[in-house]
């Protein structure tokens, strides 16, 4: 999950060269999507799903055509973005806060059940958590290393001027990469949610967790935000384990 | 026949910062028209203005036939007019082939983008043995070499090369220029940034002088050979 959160904040960063603050709340709003979705329909795990993902997406592409548009090209670009995408997440956590009140919900869009690994029960919800963070990640890295999308989201982040001149537009490719960004960050929200409670504030704690991660990694490497964040991940749980104490939602 | 590319009292610059003040000139359908000038006056600045990467203030661009002047970097490189930036502007992350690819990423038809790579690849033979290597562990020589088959691969009618020699040794600058002259004259017309004094003259047909972002002189290769000041103030003798 945290895998899934850094990859997406990775994208953003390292193809449009901005910090996305709103992205704790994009993970929020694709939970609470999927709660909402789930509440309402009789396929609740499927639909959540697609509700989360479409949500997060959504937010994204609004986030473009809405605010960061009007930036683009700016002298302070960077700095404009990451002080109004800061602003955009105080708003949409008062949204959330104002829909469904401040208070703390199970996610019902999940999996239930236990099974038993050489001795080790595990929730069905932890291994599921894991086969789509798995799947959405190398279904990321497949969509940028092969295809004409992906081969130009790379340039741009490797040479904008170079990428722009071959015709690549800017704003198309910020639209897109918010899109698929905002989709990752509603599925992230979803599983972590999963994994603890739904709350408007869910979102920081694991959009920390993805900054430093990020740094970690190299900002914009976004192979290297999913290796980092599996180890953090695991270095989290081992700490949990032996030293006790919660983290903000418990990895195992 | 008209020109393939005019452009009339150009007005451009950075910021508050004018660059050009007023620049003029023509391509025809074929041939190759050289810039030439001290560094700061506005070379670069005219293709950036050109390829539509820096907006234009005033005046007109007209290519093809068509108004250019306010029209987005996408569509003059798809009506056939490509820039290729000044020094190791290459994709280093990504492999030779890939960074070819870029270059035709506004073409969707997948024979045609083949093609378009065969013929890269005939150019520069060499790059098709480094296929599937990274640009970043390419010499500087084959770098020049993908950028210029990168750019290549637009199918652009008009290629704008900034300083397609710099920083490399004369034996690869030979290399460049024998498949530069293939292209040549395969039909494609060129603007190009040169500094190379002999390269200039071998190749271009026509030479500008661009001092303060001003032209300042322009005639033939002959012309220029013959009023020798040119050449040996601004490219320190011949």
């Amino acid at each position: 999950m945290y895998a899934l959160a850094s990859v997406g904040l990775s994208l953003i960063f390292g193809t449009l060269g901005m910090f996305n603050m709103a992205y704790g709340l994009f993970m929020t709003l694709g939970a609470y999507a999927a709660y909402s979705a789930a509440n309402a329909s009789q396929l609740p795990l499927v639909l959540g799903f697609v509700a989360a993902m479409v949500a997060g997406a959504l937010i994204g592409v609004l986030t473009h055509l809405l605010i960061m548009r009007f930036m683009l090209g700016t002298p302070d670009f960077g700095l404009n973005v990451m002080v109004a995408t800061a602003g955009l997440g105080v708003v949409l956590q008062d949204i959330e806060i104002k829909i469904y009140g401040g208070y703390l919900y199970p996610q019902v869009a999940r999996v239930e059940g236990l099974a038993q690994l050489g001795g080790v029960s595990i929730t069905l919800q932890a291994l599921t958590n894991v086969a789509v963070a798995l799947t959405l990640i190398l279904g990321t890295a497949w969509l940028l290393m092969n295809t004409r999308f992906g081969r130009a989201i790379r340039a741009t982040a490797m040479n904008r001027e170079a990428a722009m001149l071959m015709g690549v537009k800017a704003d198309t490719e910020f639209l897109q990469v918010m899109a698929l960004a905002g989709m990752l960050a509603g599925v992230a929200g979803l599983m972590i949610s999963t994994q603890s409670t739904l709350s408007p504030q869910m979102g920081g704690d694991p959009l920390l967790k993805a900054f430093v991660i990020c740094v970690v990694a190299g900002l914009g490497n976004v192979w290297g935000a999913g290796v980092c964040a599996f180890g953090l991940a695991l270095l989290e749980a081992a700490i949990g384990c032996y030293f006790g104490g919660g983290s903000g939602f418990r990895p195992c | 026949m008209t020109q393939l590319l005019s452009c009339k009292n150009l007005v451009s610059g950075y910021l508050n910062r004018p660059v050009l003040n007023g620049v003029s000139i023509e391509i025809p359908q074929q041939g190759v028209l050289a810039l030439i000038g001290p560094n700061g006056h506005g070379k670069t600045t005219l293709l950036r203005t050109l390829s539509g990467y820096l907006p234009l203030r005033q005046g007109k661009i007209t290519f093809d036939g068509q108004d250019a002047s306010r029209m987005s970097v996408q569509k003059r490189v798809q009506a056939g007019l490509l820039h290729v930036p000044q020094g190791d502007q290459l994709f280093t992350e990504m492999t030779v082939e890939d960074n070819l690819l870029m270059g035709a990423y506004l073409a969707s038809d997948k024979a045609e983008i083949a093609q378009r790579l065969a013929d890269a690849y005939q150019l520069f033979p060499k790059l098709k043995d480094r296929r599937n290597q990274l640009a970043s562990g390419l010499s500087a020589g084959e770098r020049r070499m993908v950028e210029i088959g990168r750019g290549l691969m637009s199918d652009a009618r008009l290629i704008m090369l900034d300083e397609p020699s710099l920083g490399l040794a004369p034996l690869v600058i030979e290399r460049i220029y024998v498949a530069l002259d293939q292209l040549r004259s395969r039909g494609k017309a060129f603007l190009e940034v040169e500094e190379n004094p002999s390269r200039l003259m071998h190749f271009a047909d026509r030479l500008c002088l661009m001092d303060a972002g001003h032209i300042v002189w322009q005639g033939s290769a002959a012309e220029a050979r013959d009023s020798g000041d040119i050449l040996k103030t601004y490219l320190g003798g011949h």
